[in-house]
């Protein structure tokens, strides 16, 4: 498809009225060059950069290039040269040049002049990334590129993949495409220096998660200036953040910024998705030419390329997929036909065409199964590939193969089911070749049908040794095939062939498996024959069948039978395959086994009556678990007890507690505990007033947890007046069962307590209300505060402080202030300072309010502490100030430390100053190393300081070689945090020195370590022109930072020293910055 | 391949009935003899895989008085001998055969049952010759390389009567039977989203940085190693464990390797062991920044079953967190999150619920082995069974699909297979390298 975006004059005009521009550019002629298709020329400024250009230019030359739209693509590293006659020899301009952090006017006045009339004669210019970070001051420019960085606002995400958005679809840039992904660091909050009109043509979500802002940012920006048109192409961090959709971007909008409209068609593969994202970024020729060399243990990069355009081509999720499918299967047919591709490169295409191919492809398959090296290969790819044109190959390839080729086109012949080959493999069935015989019954099993299993049958008779297991293996296979198509005659016949005294046990078995599955009319009476016949085969595989055999009760009944047949411990063995079966109808012959002498038999019915057992079954199970506790009869039958689903089981056994003594009474009632008995209940309010004190307590157990929310009017009424020595229980209970609705109803609490009780009886009632916690119960508490009954008063006070909600956190406050017993300010202040986190609905303010008075009334040290991880959620100046002071306090060091730098980022943009401030004093007071580095990060963030690091030359005078898939030196120094510097494990130093232009004063700096541990040093020296200025020892790192601060020096070094082993296996960095003036002196505030 | 399976109904509706049966342990002392009866009253058992998932296996079994160990087997010599040496030592004397080829340990007729932990790509061909052997087996996970292959197996696996056992050891954790009970019994209300979260291992690879080929050593026999994966030239870190988990020859990567563990909890707390999803949609991401490894980085997967839960399996890895770790079922009145060794549940109540005999109560087993053992006696289903085993396998093979397909699946779990769709249905199953077949 080919997108023709041109804009009609009467479409021009209404852009340009959006855009705000002036009308009088209607009588120009369309602007810029070229529209007529002509190679455009492009120059590319470069040759600065605070990123990468050295890398970068090249790839951008590139796509310019390849595109087949621009002609002339040139490079220049020195813009500020550049003349009119230069300018003037193109039609857009594309700069990824800055001289960031100088953000002046550095051209010569002529540069600037004749850049302006370039532009404003039609000419366009584009931007990309760092780029926009130029001539901040050049009002012109800055309306031409629309956005550029602020300093200490605008920043950008961590570099990571994300979705960029059309927000202008019928732009001429974007029309066509779609959403896309990249993998790219996002800017965020990029600012216009002047209010000349935009239009943002793309945008993409800037994720908070990723360090971003949680909102859209704009990714391309188109303006228009005179007649000319610019392009802010945000995008482009460095050469692997160039993949496909940026490609697109950025030539479509050079070739717009040079004619006003865009001819380039969309790429054939969009990377809409994760997989055409990876397969967009290959090169299908390169990777083939590439792949097409390869040799075992080489560069298999391509490999990997390859297979990510396969997965993508294979997953037809688009049109462009469907194409390539296409595409790809041809062209790699065509490397697989090629004289030239290495057999390692064929062997490794078989598996990929496999994915791709139809059965086009099939025939160059097939002509490389007569390659030894490739046969296997071929043939797995073929066998892949669907369609009667691939079995027809494959049965030609039978005729004609031999070996591992031939067993391997037969196994594929089976998988693939293909009847019209079975005359031919059963002939190989007795060819004398083993191997390629036991091929051939394993694949007419799979195929079936009359031929196959006449050919088997007759093998079956002289076949010896693994063939004969082949065979037999086959005709099981045949077997259920033929159950399956309702044939059981044809199958019994092959079952009773195969349960002959010359077969193996297990197929004899099988064999017989078989037969009684042909004969489910019979099946249980051929199970019981065969558990009595006294053959071991064949009770072990009845056993199996005994839960799963058809027949339903009547062969329950049958099984029940044939255990009074059979002797332990078999026995035994079929009780517990009755269980398994769980059919009531075997209840009777199951009790029976449980009076059995033998105590293998006794002790496996108890445990199965729980599954084929009733409620009457209940009285021979309560025996057994009350006379045999502690040994495993007594075990079992308790088990059972729990297990028995009929219902009435649980009145029976409530039934049973009125006869029973107190011991077994508190046995029963945990018994009906356990099995949940809802039923019971009356039966155990009844035992929670019982004379025994044990019983007494089980009830209250029991009734928390089988009692249910129409019960409590009833435990109420127990409540008021039990016993001091259940009262315990009995409130827990009442609790339990209130908690259990999704919305506890206190009212009968609240009736009971209004009805007047005992002062005891109030206080458990209160203590059920605060357990509780129900808003409506608040009243009765508050009243409760009140009673002249110190009882109910500690009640009350107890159940506020524990309250779940921050509906009493004024209570709280109030009582923490001024209660009368002193254990009771202290319940109330906990409880208060537990409840200052939830009072969601109170104002910053509010609540700094609340925290403040709350430090002023704690005395423990453990709980003023708890108060200030309070204030750490309070974004007000006055928190600040509040944490500062508990700062001085030593005990309170580390959590007031905390607390600054949770408060200090949030309220950073209306008290920068303070902010900083307190900061500093958090990391000269030197605490906890968690908070110092915490502390640190934030100040880094506020402040910004500028990375002396960057631009600067790093070099590793260790003579280690780089490790693995680390960058070069430069890594480390390169503002990139994706790339890291890194060298061969295991060495006894590491060195990673950084150079600058002219001396500096440095006086800290801070490492970005690999997030792997053994890839971070705990001990290293810092060291400023060879002089130590500071030690790390068994440092720890925090978000895999490290900074390290020491007194200001002045030098043109920095080195890092890192000793290696002891748990270090190398050192790898991916990024060092480094500071001069950070951290700022501490401010007048500071610790002494 | 689509094959009815009409004459399964009797054996599956027993097996829902077995899944669902009440936890009918016969207790170990209860146990007589019954089947085959070894000389020694033991149950005699062989090793296939004997590294260091198989030698765990192994002294796990030799702490159980019923099993005695009498032959290992391994193509590694050094991985073999040392097996050899465990059971001499533990047995006094020695007692333990050790063989290089499967096949003759599974032709020694006094070998009642098998552990089978060899690589991932052979497990379902060492399980299918212990089966047509007349061995009973324990399987360690995951179970197989496409979804036909394990199929085959839970065919022949019922063809002769074994009893098998996987090793999805959580069924055996009681913390994790406590969170299925929690689930199933409607403690949550309906569930309506179950979270499945594992690592994608990927950190696990090995260092290693060359993969030219290598003479093979005399330890070793390559051929037996590779067995039915394509042939490629002996280099050290294709052996290199657990670096060939990452490689798609050998296995399916912490999908099916680490994924089973979880993904059978959640198919065991969702009531689904005897069925599957429904519609399967996943991507994944895979590397290529090692030159062997192409399993799976990181992946994401949503699932949806009929009874209307949705399943979300995430595998952790570079830049992609997924889902808790653990399994989490969720539903209107809460959720439960378990793990290994730990149990979470909001609201904190639930994890004292108790459920009456009216309720699902799981089977209960304690000791996977053991559970593997008592059933080798008894001839009933273990705790997880070859119809269990494969569902689960199966859920962790639909992601696998969907990575390749990259579309939304239709999953058929009455057949099994994908619904009108040949070109998913090409994605179950895999070939063998000559002369390996099923």
């Amino acid at each position: 498809m080919v997108t023709t975006c041109r804009f009609s004059s009467r479409r021009r005009f209404l852009g340009a009225l959006a855009l705000g521009l002036c009308a009088g550019l209607l009588a120009m002629p369309s602007a810029g060059a070229a529209d007529d298709g002509t190679p455009l020329r492009v120059l590319i400024l470069s040759g600065l950069n605070n990123h990468d250009w050295r890398s970068t230019t090249p790839v951008i030359q590139k796509m310019f290039r390849d595109s087949g739209r621009f002609g002339t693509v040139d490079v220049t590293d020195a813009p500020a040269a550049l003349d009119a006659g230069r300018f003037a020899a193109y039609d857009v301009v594309v700069s990824n040049w800055t001289p960031y952090p100088d953000t002046r006017r550095t051209w010569p006045p002529e540069t600037e002049a004749a850049f302006l009339d370039f532009v404003r004669g039609g000419g366009g210019f584009v931007v990309i990334h760092a780029a926009a970070c130029t001539f901040q001051v050049w009002p012109e420019f800055q309306q031409l590129i629309a956005l550029t960085w602020k300093e200490n606002y605008t920043a950008h995400s961590a570099y990571h993949t994300f979705q960029v958005s059309v927000g202008a679809p019928a732009h001429p840039i974007a029309s066509g495409l779609g959403e896309f992904l990249t993998t790219d660091e996002l800017y965020h909050n990029m600012v216009s220096l002047t209010d000349h009109p935009r239009q943002v043509v793309f945008t993409a979500f800037s994720a908070q998660e990723q360090a971003g802002t949680g909102k859209q940012e704009p990714v391309l920006v188109c303006t228009e200036v005179g007649r000319g048109r610019g392009v802010n192409l945000v995008l482009g961090h460095d050469a692997a953040a160039m993949g496909a959709g940026f490609r697109a971007l950025l030539l479509r909008s050079a070739e717009w910024a040079a004619t006003g409209m865009v001819t380039l068609p969309p790429p054939a593969i969009w990377p809409a998705t994760a997989a055409a994202l990876e397969a967009a970024n290959v090169d299908l020729d390169a990777t083939l030419e590439a792949v097409a060399r390869y040799v075992e243990g080489g560069e298999r990069k391509p490999l990997h390329g390859l297979q990510q355009l396969v997965r993508y081509a294979g997953s037809e999720q688009s049109a462009a997929a469907s194409a390539l499918r296409g595409k790809l299967a041809e062209r790699l047919a065509a490397l697989l036909a090629s004289p030239d591709a290495t057999p390692a490169a064929k062997a490794f295409v078989c598996g990929q065409l496999a994915v791709v191919a139809t059965e086009k492809q099939a025939p160059v398959l097939a002509a490389l199964l007569a390659d030894q090296d490739l046969a296997d290969p071929a043939l797995r790819g073929l066998a892949l590939i669907p369609g009667g044109s691939v079995d027809q190959i494959l049965r030609e390839t039978l005729a004609t193969a031999s070996g591992a080729l031939q067993i391997g086109v037969v196994n594929a012949l089976g998988e693939r089911g293909d009847e019209a080959a079975a005359a031919t493999l059963c002939k190989l069935l007795g060819r004398g070749d083993e191997p390629l015989a036991c091929a051939a019954a394993g694949a007419l099993g799979k195929i079936g049908g009359d031929t196959a299993v006449a050919a088997l049958q007759q093998a079956l008779a002289n076949a010896q040794g693994r063939l004969r297991a082949a065979v037999a293996d086959a005709c099981l296979a045949c077997g259920e095939r033929l159950l399956a198509q309702g044939r059981p005659e044809a199958a019994a016949a092959l079952y009773a062939q195969l349960s002959g005294p010359g077969e193996t046990e297990q197929v004899r078995m099988a064999a017989w498996r078989g037969a009684v599955l042909s004969q489910p009319g019979q099946a249980a009476g051929l199970i019981c024959q065969a558990l009595t016949s006294g053959d071991a085969g064949r009770e072990s595989m009845a056993l199996r069948l005994v839960p799963e055999a058809p027949g339903g009760a009547a062969a329950t009944e049958q099984f029940a039978e044939c255990l009074g047949k059979t002797a332990p411990p078999l026995q035994a063995l079929l009780v517990g395959a009755l269980a398994v079966r769980g059919d009531m109808a075997a209840r009777r012959a199951v009790e029976a086994a449980a009076a059995s002498e033998d105590a293998a038999v006794r002790l496996a019915a108890l445990a199965a009556l729980g599954a084929v057992g009733d409620e009457s079954t209940v009285k021979l199970l309560v025996e057994r678990t009350l006379a045999g506790a502690g040994t495993p009869e007594g075990e079992a039958a308790r088990g059972s007890l729990l297990q028995l689903r009929a219902a009435r089981v649980d009145q029976t056994l409530a039934g049973l507690l009125a006869q029973k003594t107190a011991g077994d009474k508190a046995e029963l009632v945990r018994i009906l505990a356990a099995r949940q008995a809802g039923t019971a209940v009356g039966e155990l309010a009844q035992a929670a007033e019982d004379a025994d004190a044990t019983v007494r307590l089980e009830s209250w157990k029991a009734l928390g947890s089988v009692a249910r929310a129409a019960d409590v009017k009833r435990l109420l009424e127990l409540v008021v007046r039990v016993p001091e020595a259940e009262r315990d229980a009995a409130e827990q209970a009442v609790t339990t069962v209130l908690k259990k609705a999704a919305q506890p109803d206190v009212s009968l609490v609240l009736q009971q307590l209004e009805a007047g009780a005992a002062p005891a009886a109030q206080g458990s009632l209160l203590r059920i209300l605060g357990a509780v916690g129900d808003d409506r119960g608040l009243p009765a508490m508050r009243a409760g505060v009140q009673s002249g009954d110190a009882t109910v008063r500690d009640a009350a006070v107890r159940g506020l402080a524990a309250w779940p909600t921050p509906a009493p956190l004024e209570d709280l406050v109030s009582l923490a202030r001024s209660a009368p017993e002193s254990v009771h300010r202290v319940l109330a202040l906990r409880g208060a300072i537990r409840l200052s986190s939830q009072a969601a609905d109170r104002t910053p303010e509010q609540v700094t309010r609340l925290v403040g008075e709350l430090l002023q009334l704690a005395r423990e040290p453990a709980e003023r502490k708890a108060v200030l991880a309070e204030l750490g959620r309070c974004s007000t100046l006055e928190a600040l100030l509040l944490a500062r002071q508990a700062l001085a306090q030593p005990e309170l060091a580390t959590e007031a430390g905390l607390a600054l730098t949770q408060i200090a980022p949030a309220i950073r943009e209306a008290h920068r100053s303070e902010a900083v401030s307190a900061l500093q004093q958090v990391l000269a007071a030197k605490g906890d190393a968690a908070v110092h580095s915490q502390a640190g990060k934030v100040l880094l963030d506020i402040l910004q300081p500028a990375n002396l690091a960057l631009g600067a030359a790093a070099t590793s005078p260790d003579g280690i070689e780089p490790d693995g898939a680390s960058g070069s030196d430069a890594a480390a120094v390169d503002g990139n945090p994706s790339t890291y510097w890194d060298e061969v494990d295991n060495s006894d130093l590491y060195r990673l020195k950084v150079t600058f232009r002219e001396p500096q004063d440095v006086s800290s700096i801070n490492i970005l370590w690999h997030p792997y541990e053994q890839h971070q040093a705990k001990n290293l020296d810092v060291l400023c022109d060879g002089t130590v200025v500071a030690e790390v020892r068994q440092a720890k790192c925090f978000d895999n930072e490290m900074l390290v601060t020491f007194p200001a020096v002045r030098c043109t070094s920095v080195e890092l020293s890192i000793p290696g082993k002891n748990g270090l296996v190398s050192p790898a960095i991916h990024e060092f910055q480094i500071f001069g003036g950070f951290p700022p002196n501490t401010g007048p505030a500071g610790t002494k | 391949m689509t094959r009815k399976h009409q004459r399964r109904q009797f054996l599956q509706s027993a097996a829902r009935a077995a899944a669902l049966a009440f936890p009918v342990i016969i207790p170990a002392s209860a146990l007589g003899r019954a089947g085959r009866i070894a000389p020694s009253d033991r149950i005699v058992l062989g090793c296939i895989g004997v590294g260091g998932m198989g030698t765990g296996d192994m002294n796990a079994l030799m702490t159980i008085p019923d099993a005695q160990v009498v032959a290992v087997c391994d193509v590694k010599r050094t991985m073999r001998e040392r097996a050899q040496q465990l059971v001499d030592a533990r047995y006094g004397g020695a007692v333990c055969a050790a063989y290089n080829d499967f096949r003759e340990l599974l032709d020694r007729p006094d070998i009642d049952a098998v552990n089978i932990a060899s690589l991932d790509s052979w497990h379902v061909l060492h399980a299918l010759a212990a089966v047509r052997a007349g061995k009973d087996l324990y399987v360690e996970k995951p179970l197989g390389m496409s979804i036909h292959e394990i199929k085959v197996l839970r065919d022949a696996v019922h063809r002769y009567g074994r009893v098998f056992q996987f090793g999805t050891q959580q069924r055996s954790s009681q913390e994790f039977r406590r969170a299925c009970e929690i689930a199933r019994n409607g403690r949550l209300g309906k569930v309506h989203t179950i979270k499945v979260g594992v690592h994608a291992g990927a950190g696990e690879r090995s260092g290693l940085k060359t993969y030219a080929p290598e003479p093979v050593p005399e330890w070793l026999d390559y051929e037996l190693w590779l067995g039915p994966a394509r042939w490629s030239p002996y280099t050290t870190a294709r052996l290199t464990y657990p670096h060939w988990f990452h490689i798609s020859d050998y296995s399916l990567g912490y999908v099916s390797g680490w994924g089973i563990h979880h993904i059978d909890i959640a198919q065991w707390g969702n009531g689904t062991e005897q069925t599957g999803p429904v519609e399967i949609e996943g991507t994944a991401r895979f590397p290529d920044d090692d030159v062997l490894c192409d399993n799976p980085l990181s992946w994401d997967t949503r699932m949806k079953y009929a009874n209307g839960v949705d399943l979300i399996f995430t595998g952790s890895g570079p830049g992609f967190e997924g889902v808790r770790h653990g399994i989490t079922f969720e539903g209107p009145d809460g959720w439960v999150w378990v793990n290994r060794g730990a149990i979470d549940a909001e609201p904190k109540s639930l994890l004292k619920e108790q459920f009456g005999p009216g309720e699902i109560r799981l089977p209960v087993s304690n000791f996977h082995q053991a559970n593997f053992l008592e059933c080798v006696r008894s001839r009933q289903p273990t705790i997880c069974n070859i119809d269990v085993a494969v569902r689960s396998d199966t859920v962790c093979q639909l992601a696998w699909c969907a990575f390749q397909l990259q579309r939304k699946l239709h999953w058929d779990p009455d057949q099994e297979v994908f619904v009108n769709d040949p070109e998913a249905n090409g994605k179950l199953t895999r070939p063998l390298r000559a002369p390996w077949h099923l």
